[in-house]
């Protein structure tokens, strides 16, 4: 038997402007593809064919169960099972969820009028003869009825009560996402430019679950009001980058938000596009037996993007080793976004001791009787570790010169700043001549 | 001060034991509440925590890497699902030899160090002797108190594997609070770094240590607070990485002292044949 489901949009008040029957409907669609093939939008609502579906997704119980909890984001207004589409459909609008719940006749029959919309169009005659429910005009002679009114009138109850074959021109999915929105209001600020945003997220998370799919970038463009100021330009655009391909719309709606937080907003905004262009296909996670702590954890490339989002890129950082023998030189911090962890070997663990902590620059001493200072006179404990050379590289790193060097360095004990790696330059030049370079904290 | 020190009137009992060892014909006599203890059944025995003791069964710890520490330590090691509170009289002078060896372990199990407002950069070869690997390392930076409490929380909130140290020198205890209650459900160590100056404000975190450069390169150490007795001593620790260890001069590295036995006895105060039991 055939295993229809109906579900019937609220009507929002964001209007997308190139969707033919309403965004949030077209949205549901594309969401319901990752379930059936068999979709259509009719009228106002989307009907979905899952007989052939069932025991992919576990059973019947399993999928309506399933179906139920991932449409709630949608928030839709009415639903219905049915075997048939039409069934489904009427029986939604009139407010009756299950259409399994007895003979199907039985339950359409009590139905007004109003739920199927040909037979409502025939209204003020039908109810001139006396008509109220479904089944009243179903009682009438089928003769007379296909004289006086239109013939869809008898083919749609026909489809409806499963006496007829339906058929529908099932939804396709285009190859790319491009979807605009006209904002109900000329809006400059962030958060309510979001609420458009997170529909349009939505939707291309609906497009994404149907191709079983998830992006690692996508573009958000939004237009200027034409009443802009001359120097704001036509609108502005921001694409984000996620390490992991994905359709998360929450997780993706945060990124965007804190991006466009720091970006801000030049003129009043009117409409938006969003652009995924390349899907990639996502494979579904596997779901643990065992109750982990791992359940409740944000994988670290999240927080890190998350943080990166906020803070800018430049302040979350992750380091590469480079085999270089100077201090400055060891190490580069990359941002954590465009980071990729060194497939080569890394160094091995350092025989001599290296300090823990790194001065950005080194720090010049005072010296006092000879003896550099630093929160009191310093002992020098070991050295000298003479580190030479360098004339082959010099260049220039987060806006230090680096290159030829002859320091002989100590490992020296301050009685209140504990153990410092400090050097000292071979060639003796005028005036300071100790600097404390790193700490052994 | 400490909120975990109460229930000085039962302390004898578990002392009552150790010397009466050594010499039972002066056994103290036994207080009424030893006796109600010994008449509860032992499930329930075991589960009642005196003042006196160290917390054994607190949740999960990282062994410190410090054997003279860990033994001072509830658990035997840094808590997990806490914070843990570092106060230090100038900034970057001991973190490292304190949690280093800790966070080795954490790494090795796979773990991730989260970074957040250190006072210097970090230096990955010298991390790298703790065993601290650089492709684990995240270094976050930023300025403003208010935003380094907000990185504090995502990250422990993330509950990423690992360790999570931050550098906070202006939180304020109820800002901390906060910090505590998210801790609860992370499962690694959480470590702050505050300054000394804060040592008499109150705290959520259980554990608070005060952090002090020693001699000869070593760290002198007071538990200002933790789920036991108030532990009044200061410890030394030798805490120098293998490397360091190697070069430096002998005296240096023997001057490091030898970390006396555990002693409960400083509640009592006055019982100094415990302690000598205690080394026994």
């Amino acid at each position: 038997m055939a295993h229809w489901l109906a579900l019937i949009p609220k009507s929002s008040s964001l209007v997308s402007t190139d969707a033919p029957g309403g965004s949030q409907q077209q949205a549901i669609g594309w969401w319901a593809l990752q379930f059936t093939p068999r979709v259509t939008l009719c009228e106002d609502a989307v009907l979905l064919e899952l007989a052939a579906s069932e025991r992919l997704f576990g059973g019947k119980a399993a999928l309506r169960k399933r179906i139920l909890k991932e449409a709630e984001p949608f928030d839709c207004a009415a639903r219905a099972w049915a075997p048939t589409g039409m069934g489904a459909l009427a029986l939604a609008r009139g407010g009756v969820r299950n259409g399994f719940a007895g003979p199907l006749q039985d339950l359409l029959d009590a139905l007004p009028l109003r739920t199927m919309s040909r037979v409502a169009a025939e209204r003020p005659l039908l109810a001139r003869l006396g008509c109220r429910t479904l089944g009243e005009v179903r009682r009438l002679p089928r003769a007379g009825l296909s004289r006086r009114c239109a013939p869809e009138v008898l083919k749609a109850l026909d489809q409806a009560y499963g006496e007829e074959t339906e058929c529908h021109l099932w939804l396709e999915l285009p190859e790319r996402f491009d979807a605009r929105l006209e904002l109900p209001g000329r809006t400059e600020s962030v958060a309510a430019l979001m609420q458009g945003a997170r529909h349009l997220l939505t939707q291309m998370a609906g497009w994404l679950a149907a191709r079983h799919a998830g992006i690692r970038h996508f573009t958000l463009h939004w237009h200027h009001d034409g009443q802009r100021a001359r120097a704001a330009g036509p609108g502005g655009e921001l694409t984000i980058h996620t390490a992991e391909a994905t359709r998360d719309v929450e997780y993706l709606g945060r990124l965007l938000h804190e991006r466009l937080n720091r970006t801000g907003l030049k003129a009043p905004v009117s409409d938006l596009v969003l652009c995924a262009p390349e899907p990639e296909s996502l494979t579904a996670g596997n779901a643990s037996l065992l109750l982990e702590a791992s359940l409740q954890r944000e994988p670290l490339h999240r927080l890190l993007e998350r943080l990166s989002a906020r803070l800018g890129p430049e302040h979350v950082r992750r380091p590469q080793l480079v085999a270089d023998h100077r201090l400055e030189a060891m190490q580069i911090w990359h941002p954590a976004t465009a980071f990729q962890p060194s497939t080569t070997a890394t160094t091995g663990v350092p025989v001599l001791p290296q300090p823990s902590w790194i001065l950005p620059e080194p720090l010049p001493l005072a010296v006092h009787q000879e003896k550099p200072v630093y929160g009191g006179v310093l002992e020098l404990l070991t050295g000298p570790h003479r580190m030479e050379g360098g004339w082959w590289d010099q260049r220039e790193l987060d806006g230090r010169v680096i290159g030829d060097l002859t320091r002989d360095y100590y490992v020296a004990l301050s009685p209140q700043a504990g153990l410092l790696w400090i050097y000292r330059h071979r060639v003796v030049r005028q005036g300071d001549n100790w600097f404390l370079h790193g700490v052994f904290a | 001060m400490n909120a975990f020190s109460m229930g000085q009137g039962q302390l004898s009992l578990s002392d009552a034991q150790a010397p009466a060892d050594d010499a039972p014909a002066a056994a103290p006599p036994v207080p009424v509440a030893a006796t109600a203890l010994a008449t509860l059944p032992w499930q329930l025995a075991s589960t009642v925590w005196r003042g006196s003791e160290l917390l054994q069964r607190s949740g999960v710890v990282v062994p410190t890497g410090h054997a003279g520490l860990d033994r001072e330590l509830p658990g035997g090691g840094w808590p997990c699902g806490a914070l843990t509170e570092l106060l230090q009289p100038h900034a970057g002078v001991s973190e490292w030899r304190m949690v280093g060896p800790g966070l080795g372990r954490l790494v090795a199990e796979g773990g991730t160090v989260l970074l957040i407002g250190p006072p210097q950069p970090p230096h990955l070869p010298g991390l790298r002797q703790y065993g601290l690997l650089p492709e684990r390392v995240v270094w976050i930076e930023s300025d403003g108190a208010d935003r380094r409490l907000w990185i504090a929380e995502e990250a422990i909130k993330a509950n990423v594997q690992g360790a999570v140290l931050a550098w906070l020198p202006k939180a304020r205890p109820e800002q901390l609070r906060r910090l505590q209650s998210c801790a609860q459900r992370h499962s690694g160590p959480v470590f702050l770094f505050r300054p000394a100056l804060v040592q008499a404000e109150a705290s959520p975190a259980p554990l608070r240590l005060l952090v002090q450069p020693g001699t000869g390169g070593g760290i002198r150490l007071r538990i200002l607070k933790r789920r036991g007795p108030q532990h009044e001593s200061e410890l030394e620790l030798a805490a120098l990485s293998s490397a360091l260890e190697r070069v430096l001069p002998r005296r240096v590295v023997r001057s490091a002292p030898v970390v006396p036995a555990l002693h409960h006895g400083s509640l009592v105060g006055a019982d100094s044949q415990v302690v000598v039991a205690g080394l026994d």
